[in-house]
């Protein structure tokens, strides 16, 4: 059932009416008064077709109308659509749309796979590289300081680790500053532009310096390479992703997408980890330390998290300590050895007294 | 006296695939376009919002096009962005006084820029409607509107927000008193008073009910909104009237809310369906209007701005 409406752009009346498209004219019949109206084609301002409603408007504003309803609106769409009129013509599908919606459902999905895992994590890694340096040291000595005013720094360590990184090439592009947290914590950890905090507990398991300075080497190689910042630009472009693709519709699925972003930028900070593992060692070798003892390190490590369970491993920050060992025990520059130095010896030692 | 029979002449006729479908098209879009698609979907479901919606059995048409709302949303993001960049570049001289002038700069004007955004989403929204041919229109005054509504905002800030009911009565009773259809006018006859009798009721019977009272509240509200509103056709006047139940809101409120936690936003336009088909169906008409006598008075209007500001505002129009 099809109803043709024409409107004259005066008056709200309907006038119920019959249409015939030719190729020059649209001529339309009203059923009342028989009177015939004559459109040329090219007078036809536009027509569009919203489901099954087809809109033609004819002249300039108030425009005449025809409104054809029902099923025969999509025949006379296309009769319409021919020749030059097409482009005054606009389709808003609405009906009987399902393999659009799909297809461009799978599509999209599709899309946002290759998006979300590779494309603009590595945008946002790469967005890190536009960060002036003074932002980064700002930031990371920002942080520094709310982490210095809510743990307990033991001053005279901190003064004698500093002492113990003057006596090594550190970095030539950031300004490396070491902290000595008091507390029976096994851990250590870089912050932007060159913060270390190096928490005592791991100190207290360390038997000499190389142990130290394979620390040092594993924490400045993060900040060398700007870790931190990458994994926030990894994270942040993740985020912006995520909000522009779902809107604030649902805190639940953004809820979701929060937890396998964040099991996804475990496995990338297992991968920093290694970086900062193998790149460390060779940090070591520039300061003609001998690189074994990063894997001294890795042993008081792997006494630490013997105590995991197996299954919280994969949901680790860090690799599992066995293969860390097994990929540094692979780099060429492991096996390199150097005579003692002493003064790093005395230094150590100092360290230690200090810490008892 | 003869009794009167309301009418319900408003229906929705909207069906939930196609919206949800044409939802998912658009954001999927609007994604991919980094947002520049925006535009264009918000006409398009403009476009099959008001094509769902019948009035005496013809159905609305919505005849914006997503240019020109395109046009209107690159000015509004200008205006918006000169506004954000300054407020940036102040808070980057470090100097407290620039900061706090930066601040000050930013929120008042995006404080003066919504009347703006109100008066220019109506002009545009209104005139780009049609009804068998004849368009509907806003007359309003900018500059009148204007000062209207800062008076009002002034008056509301200064007695701590008391003064909010009276504030809408009046900035709807000067837009309400501007709309055109053809030539049928329209009137709000809302007092502020009766407005805020009802919030204060409402705000102190939802906090005794924990929030059960709410739905009457809503219901009330509502109902003071239509209730107050008349179309006049030739000296001829036709008062509305809302038949919404509190129960009516409460099984749509929750239900709604179900369907878009449970389908994770996805079924956000069952929601919307739903809403509308309950707003439109229970605003009844004391008489019909005479649907063949409406004459064309209205003048073309293209400018989206106002619509787009209303948009970046948050500003829902009709």
């Amino acid at each position: 059932m099809t109803t043709l409406f024409y409107f004259d752009g005066l008056s709200s009346k309907a006038y119920a009416c019959k249409i015939d498209i030719r190729s020059e004219q649209v001529h339309i019949q009203l059923d009342e008064s028989l009177k015939i109206i004559s459109w040329e084609r090219e007078d036809i301002t536009n027509f569009e077709l919203t489901g099954n409603s087809l809109t033609i408007k004819h002249g300039t504003f108030p425009q005449e109308t025809l409104e054809i309803n029902g099923s025969d609106a999509v025949d006379f769409f296309a009769l319409l659509s021919k020749d030059n009129l097409r482009s005054k013509s606009k389709v808003y599908w609405f009906k009987n749309t399902k393999t659009i919606v799909l297809s461009s459902i799978l599509a999209f999905i599709g899309l946002c796979f290759i998006s979300y895992f590779y494309l603009i994590p590595l945008l946002g890694e790469k967005a890190v590289y536009l960060i002036p340096k003074e932002a980064e040291v700002q930031l990371g000595q920002s942080i520094a300081a709310t982490v210095r005013s809510s743990e307990v720094v033991d001053e005279q360590a901190t003064l004698v680790a500093n002492e113990f990184l003057n006596e090594l090439k550190a970095s030539e592009d950031y300004k490396i500053n070491v902290t000595v947290v008091k507390s029976s914590t096994v851990n250590a950890f870089a912050l932007p532009g060159g913060q270390l905090f190096i928490y005592s507990g791991i100190v207290d398991k360390m038997q000499n310096y190389e142990e130290f300075s394979a620390l040092l080497a594993h924490e400045i190689t993060h900040v060398i390479h700007q870790h931190s910042l990458k994994s926030l630009g990894r994270t942040a472009a993740s985020s912006i992703f995520i909000a522009a693709l779902f809107g604030d519709v649902s805190g639940v699925t953004s809820g979701i997408l929060d937890q396998a972003n964040q099991i996804k930028q475990l496995s990338y900070s297992r991968e920093l980890e290694t970086q900062a593992d193998t790149e460390g060692v060779k940090w070591m070798v520039k300061n003609h330390i001998s690189p074994k003892g990063m894997l001294d390190l890795m042993e008081i490590l792997n006494a630490q998290h013997d105590s995991t369970a197996d299954f919280m491993k994969y949901l680790s920050t860090h690799p599992e300590t066995n293969e860390r060992i097994k990929t540094l025990k692979n780099t060429k520059e492991i096996k390199y050895t150097y005579k003692q130095n002493d003064e790093l010896v005395r230094l150590f030692a100092k360290l230690k007294q200090s810490l008892e | 006296m003869e009794e009167t029979t309301w009418k319900k002449l408003l229906k929705f006729n909207g069906s939930h695939g196609e919206l949800v479908g044409l939802r998912i098209v658009n954001n999927i879009l609007t994604a991919i376009t980094l947002g520049f698609y925006y535009p264009w979907a918000k006409v398009s479901i403009l476009k099959y919002l008001y094509s769902e919606t019948e009035y005496m059995s013809t159905r609305f048409v919505f005849h914006g096009t997503g240019r020109e709302v395109f046009k209107g949303f690159i000015k509004a993001l200008l205006l918006f962005g000169s506004l954000y960049a300054f407020f940036l570049y102040a808070i980057s001289t470090h100097k407290p006084f620039m900061s706090v002038i930066g601040f000050l700069v930013y929120f008042i004007g995006v404080f003066l820029l919504i009347p703006v955004a109100i008066h220019g989403s109506y002009r545009y929204r209104l005139s780009r409607t049609s009804w068998r041919g004849i368009h509907f229109g806003y007359r309003g005054n900018m500059k009148t509107f204007f000062s209207l509504y800062l008076k009002n905002l002034f008056l509301t800030i200064i007695t701590l927000g008391i003064y909010s009911s009276w504030m809408h009565v009046a900035v709807h009773t000067y837009i309400r008193g501007n709309i055109r259809f053809g030539n049928i006018e329209f009137r709000y006859e809302g007092k502020g008073v009766d407005l805020f009798l009802i919030k204060l009721k409402g705000i102190i019977f939802t906090i005794l009910t924990f929030g059960i009272y709410s739905f009457w509240y809503y219901k009330e509200v509502l109902a003071f909104e239509v209730n107050n509103t008349k179309m006049i056709q030739n000296g001829k006047v036709i008062p509305l009237k809302s038949t919404l139940t509190a129960g009516q809101i409460f099984s749509m409120i929750i239900t709604n809310y179900l369907i878009i936690i449970f389908t994770f936003g996805i079924g956000t336009g069952i929601a919307i369906n739903r809403a509308l088909r309950v707003a439109f169906e229970n605003i009844a008409f004391e008489s019909e209007i005479d649907a063949d006598a409406i004459l064309q008075t209205e003048e073309d209007y293209k400018d989206a701005t106002g619509d787009d500001l209303a948009g970046f505002l948050d500003i829902s129009i009709i």
